[in-house]
């Protein structure tokens, strides 16, 4: 996949957040991206993604092009129906890694306090293909989000994760939702010491997102066990009322050595036993 | 009520020195020794499962089970009064000879097995083992298969593998790589290194931490030496190796920093000098010092004779 389109697939200069409340009634500046379910007459163009089917003698062509990165593919379906998601950011220029990485401005929790907050995580957009027997197929992965890596924890026994900044915001901010989501996060001292939290590693089985017309979001909760070690899990749940869950693109990566973190993982769950900081 | 003699008829005889009792044994035995394999099998293929390939997971199970078989057997003899003293003479005379004869691959076999339980390479790893570079197509009982980059087939025999230096080169999840860049004396550094530092910010690859380093190493005979550390995913540092290189230039081109040509000064004594020094004077403000450098004036080691 080159990775030069996915460079510049990210250029759009990103803009001033606004607080806005939990509730759905509050409008978000800018365009959104429509997510759901879609006929192959459906086609999309929308800050410099073009995308469509087009019927050709009998058999359909599925085309798209990002800023110059382009993908087509040939698709034999009498259903001809095709879901737009958000889908978690780990796919794509390659499959690197199962963790997501989110570092942001560290935050000093009380002794077994507990703090509420909102942070901002890059998503992709897949398009997936549904058959008569509702088996669904992904087809292609597009992101206008710049992607980055980082290691978490030492060579030889750390992760490879996605490495994503971001501000921290104690009511959901208003977000580009084709480009972020929002991550809810509930922080919980369960020590008898402050600490200090300034960056949360989510496992991929358990970030579970959610959409409406404006918000892509997931929740997560962390749990400090002590100064330099915290469980982090995915939890199934939407930030508000009436949000569509995601189809979640869970895949084991053989890519990720799951043996050099021993006992760190169950399940959806993952330890943080290398630092918070 | 009567009683039945058990002990009679346990110690009755069939045939020869041979009674109830030890046929029984014998069937016993038998029995044992069949639940022994299936158990002591499939507790193998269990512990191999995943460390090793099913075709030597199958082999080393059969090879097992047929030695349970055949020690569950002998054992099972003996209640028969079947008298194996000459069988197992015969068989450990030709054992020793097997066992000269098979030493090489003995020491292979227990090898492949300790490279099962240690593991120090898997399938699909990139290694270098003996001069041999590639990834590791398949580890078996006897030798490992390694596929190099130019696409050769390499057996390695497990005992060499086994003791020899191996380097895993994806066995931790990253890993470094460095470049080394020339710039000219009369280019800006820290302009280079900031230039540098953009452009590997900006690859997916080049990790965010740890970060990567660019600083002045040395000052080398023809320009000034920068070192460019970067750490990336073990898996995907051959891309971002070799795609980072150009970009680096590229960007160094776009700020005007160029690639030092090799030079050499070449002095001829100071009659010339002075004569250099006042046909730059009509055609320039710099001094002859200003030009070759203020350590350059006189030099003490400089051949002052013509060349």
């Amino acid at each position: 996949m080159p990775l030069s389109r996915i460079y510049t697939a990210t250029s759009a200069s990103r803009r001033r957040r606004k607080a806005l409340t939990y509730s759905k009634g509050e409008s978000v500046s800018g365009p959104s991206f429509t997510y759901g379910k879609f006929n192959f007459d459906y086609s999309i163009n929308f800050q410099g993604l073009k995308l469509g089917f087009e019927d050709k003698n009998g058999m359909y062509h599925y085309k798209r092009n990002i800023v110059g990165w382009k993908h087509e593919s040939n698709i034999a379906s009498q259903t001809g129906i095709f879901y737009l998601q958000p889908i978690e950011p780990l796919n794509l220029p390659d499959n690197v890694t199962d963790f997501i990485e989110i570092q942001f401005k560290e935050i000093t929790i009380e002794p077994n306090g507990k703090a509420v907050v909102f942070l901002t995580m890059p998503i992709e957009i897949g398009v997936f293909l549904e058959a008569k027997n509702g088996e669904r197929n992904l087809l292609d992965i597009v992101t206008f989000c710049h992607p980055k890596f980082s290691l978490y924890g030492a060579a030889s026994r750390g992760v490879i994760t996605r490495f994503y900044e971001s501000e921290v915001y104690s009511m959901p901010p208003a977000v580009d939702n084709y480009k972020e989501g929002l991550l809810r996060l509930e922080i919980e001292n369960d020590t008898d010491e402050w600490t200090t939290v300034g960056r949360v590693i989510l496992y991929q089985k358990g970030l579970i997102l959610y959409y409406d017309e404006t918000t892509v979001c997931a929740c997560a909760k962390m749990i400090v066990r002590s100064h330099d070690v915290a469980d982090v899990v995915g939890i199934a749940q939407p930030i508000r009322e009436g949000m569509t869950e995601s189809i979640q693109v869970f895949e084991s990566r053989k890519t990720t050595p799951f043996c050099n973190i021993e006992g760190a993982l169950l399940d959806s769950t993952f330890t943080m036993d290398m630092g918070m900081r | 009520m009567a009683e039945i003699d058990t002990n009679g008829i346990f110690n009755s005889l069939v045939y020869g020195q041979v009674t109830v009792g030890n046929i029984i044994l014998f069937i016993l035995f038998i029995v044992i020794t069949f639940i022994l394999a299936r158990v002591i099998s499939g507790l193998i293929r269990r512990t191999l499962a995943g460390k090793t390939e099913a075709k030597t997971i199958d082999l080393t199970v059969k090879s097992i089970r047929t030695i349970i078989y055949a020690v569950g057997i002998i054992v099972a003899c003996t209640q028969l009064k079947i008298d194996l003293s000459g069988l197992l003479v015969a068989g450990g005379v030709v054992g020793v000879a097997v066992g000269f004869a098979s030493q090489n691959t003995l020491s292979n076999l227990v090898a492949g097995i300790l490279l099962m339980f240690e593991r120090p390479v898997n399938v699909g790893d990139s290694i270098i083992v003996n001069g041999t570079e590639g990834y590791v197509e398949g580890i078996g009982l006897l030798s490992t298969r390694v596929r190099t980059y130019s696409g050769l087939y390499v057996r390695i025999p497990n005992d060499s593998l086994f003791t020899s230096e191996i380097t895993n080169l994806v066995s931790n999840v990253a890993r470094r790589f460095d470049y080394n860049i020339s710039i000219r004396y009369s280019d800006d550094a820290k302009k280079a290194i900031k230039a540098a530092k953009r452009v590997i910010e900006e690859h997916p690859y080049a990790l965010k931490n740890p970060a990567p380093s660019v600083y002045v190493d040395s000052l080398g005979a023809h320009g000034i030496e920068l070192k460019v550390r970067i750490w990336s995913p073990s898996g995907f540092w051959w891309d971002a190796r070799t795609e980072l290189l150009w970009t680096i230039f590229k960007a160094l081109r776009h700020e005007d920093i160029d690639v030092p040509f090799d030079q050499l000064t070449v002095w001829f004594g100071e009659e010339d000098a002075a004569k250099l020094q006042s046909s730059l004077e009509e055609g320039t403000d710099m001094t002859v010092e200003e030009i070759l450098g203020k350590s350059e004036k006189a030099p003490e080691n400089a051949n002052t004779g013509r060349v």
